[in-house]
């Protein structure tokens, strides 16, 4: 399958790896796995502790008002910039988008009016300077413009590995004429895998649909967020598929945490595990899948993709009560 | 097998008589559809589409005026105007798929600045997938709509049971800097997770150590800077409902 996303010249400026509170609590690994690849990659970057978190929960469940949200976004491009990091790199797709809009909204001057009034308070501004210096990245947008270097640092191949892509609504749908590539059939997380040698699915049916979680609707109507999830879930079980990556932790969480409830709920068999972009790429780096992907973090018994990528030793034991888990030891580095 | 129908039953031809009957002259004086009179498109259609988004009880209720205002609108304010009613939107939709949600009434009733939106509950239903904006042939956003409709519910007291299992999101980031899911709602479901989720509950700071991954918590300045933007931008006060006047 040909390569379809555009080329893009390097992303050369320096980088904030922009913290997501999803990834910190629930995958922290995947924050670890993308330092581990720019390290790799010689992307220059730092993890800015005055960063504050983007309140893209608390904005999409409205119980933060925008003015609050354009803020927070305005106080954190200063901080980028004052670091002298300016491009904000994206772990999380709604903070890519959160961000985003903030950015088109403070170009209206009454509302940069307005949210610098708000900024006073903490000694800040969000200038002409901030405007236009601050970059907004997703993690993965800064990887594929370093793509020709993926090649030779490949230790483990995937081959014949058939990888999905679930494509993260806030990156495809908020900004579609900023998207690398087709946002209704993104290939950036595939493109970026195939020099590790992953067979690539491509389009298939609900590629575009959203995962489910719909914020609250995860938790208030868990029916219909449950039946969004299982028609992907069977969609991709059809294709065959054996990982499905992920570019957001909330659909993350949507998956690996719920694949093995839908499963048995609904009888449904669906034979592949979830993985963020970045930790199966980190993998086929010659990663450790411990202590740099953080698989300890995940629902779904990782162990048998791990032994067969050659990431365990082939020690585990397939046993009726699925505790193969248990039984693999954790390998030394 | 399913019969055709007869042909009688297709041919509506009396009826669209009948229909055109009713559309005024394109010259004539006679503007009761419109009942306003003045400057009035003289193409019969303009003026039956016209009617057909003029408020129901012909009061301008300034909802209309207020969404296309919005921040959020900025560039989808000309998209709403232009709506087609096409249905793209709900074809789309997650929520009109698997719930009671149709994205393109919730168009028609903004351009109609339907005051009833302000008590529709149905608005909560939105997923925030952004499917209707990216798909909309005139760059309408329902989706940033429902974010408008809502943050008014809240904001008049109505929407305030929708929200009020969320929060906790506000008092955690106001209280650590930190948003993610508070604990109170996923332990709800997290039943159904079973063990490995308990697991990495009680074992995420040792894996975030293991990781090399750091405080979860921002700066100190971070977290005082944030609590001045929450603070001076009401985020916590709009969560108690409207003040009482004079309260």
């Amino acid at each position: 399958m040909p390569t379809t996303t555009p080329d893009i010249a390097p992303i050369t400026g320096r980088v904030e790896l922009f913290r997501s509170c999803l990834v910190s609590t629930q995958y922290p690994g995947v924050e670890a796995a993308t330092k581990w690849l720019f390290e790799q990659l010689d992307v220059e970057y730092i993890v800015n502790p005055d960063q504050t978190c983007c309140t893209g929960l608390g904005y999409y469940t409205d119980v933060v008002s925008f003015p609050t949200t354009v803020a927070v976004a305005a106080r954190n491009a200063c901080v980028a910039v004052e670091a002298g990091h300016p491009i904000q790199a994206y772990l999380c797709s709604t903070c890519y988008a959160i961000n985003k809009k903030a950015r088109d909204v403070l170009d209206e001057p009454e509302q940069r009016r307005r949210t610098n009034d708000v900024l006073k308070k903490v000694g800040r501004e969000y200038d002409d300077a901030v405007a236009s210096e601050v970059r907004h990245h997703h993690v993965l947008e800064i990887l594929w413009s370093r793509h020709p270097s993926i090649r030779g640092l490949v230790k483990r191949r995937l081959s014949g590995l058939k990888v999905a892509t679930h494509p993260a609504c806030h990156y495809c749908k908020v900004f579609p004429d900023e998207v690398l590539g087709d946002g209704e059939d993104l290939m950036l997380p595939e493109d970026l895998l195939e020099p590790t040698g992953v067979e690539k699915t491509g389009y298939y049916p609900e590629k575009g649909t959203h995962c489910g979680a719909g914020f609250r609707q995860r938790f208030v109507n868990p029916g219909m967020s449950m039946a969004v999830t299982r028609e992907k879930l069977r969609r991709l079980a059809e294709r065959g598929v054996d990982v499905c990556v992920h570019m957001c932790p909330n659909c993350h969480i949507q998956f690996d945490r719920f694949h093995d409830v839908i499963s048995q709920t609904a009888g449904e068999d669906y034979p592949f595990v979830h993985l963020h972009v970045q930790q199966l790429l980190a993998l086929a780096l010659g990663a450790d899948p411990d202590k740099v992907c953080g698989v300890e973090a995940h629902s779904q018994n990782l162990e048998p993709l791990l032994e067969r990528i050659g990431a365990r030793e082939r020690v585990s034991v397939a046993v009726a009560d699925g505790s193969a888990v248990a039984a693999a030891p954790r390998v030394p580095v | 097998m399913i019969g055709l129908p007869e042909r009688a039953e297709l041919d509506r031809t009396s009826e669209a008589q009948e229909v055109m009957a009713a559309v005024p002259a394109t010259d004539g004086e006679d503007r009761a559809l419109s009942g306003t009179g003045g400057d009035q498109p003289s193409n019969p259609y303009a003026t039956l589409a016209a009617n057909a988004f003029a408020s129901p009880s012909g009061e301008d209720s300034g909802l209309l005026a207020r969404i296309l205002s919005d921040p959020r609108m900025q560039h989808h304010a000309a998209g709403l105007l232009s709506c087609l009613q096409c249905g793209i939107c709900t074809s789309g939709c997650p929520a009109a798929r698997f719930g009671d949600f149709s994205p393109r009434e919730i168009s028609r009733r903004a351009l109609l600045g339907d005051p009833s939106l302000l008590t529709d509950d149905s608005v909560w239903l939105c997923c925030y997938c952004y499917t209707c904006q990216s798909r909309c042939p005139r760059g309408n956003s329902v989706a940033v709509i429902n974010q408008v409709i809502r943050g008014m519910q809240v904001e008049s007291g109505y929407g305030l049971k929708h929200i009020a299992l969320f929060t906790a999101w506000t008092d955690q980031f106001y209280a650590t800097g930190l948003g993610g899911w508070p604990h109170q709602l996923l332990e709800a479901i997290a039943d159904a997770w079973g063990d490995r989720w308990w697991h990495l509950v009680e074992h995420l700071d040792e894996m975030r150590d293991e990781l090399g991954v750091g405080s979860l918590y921002p700066s100190e300045k971070a977290m005082g800077e944030l609590r001045a933007i929450m603070d001076e931008t009401g985020c916590r006060e709009r969560l108690q409902g409207p003040t009482a006047p004079g309260g």
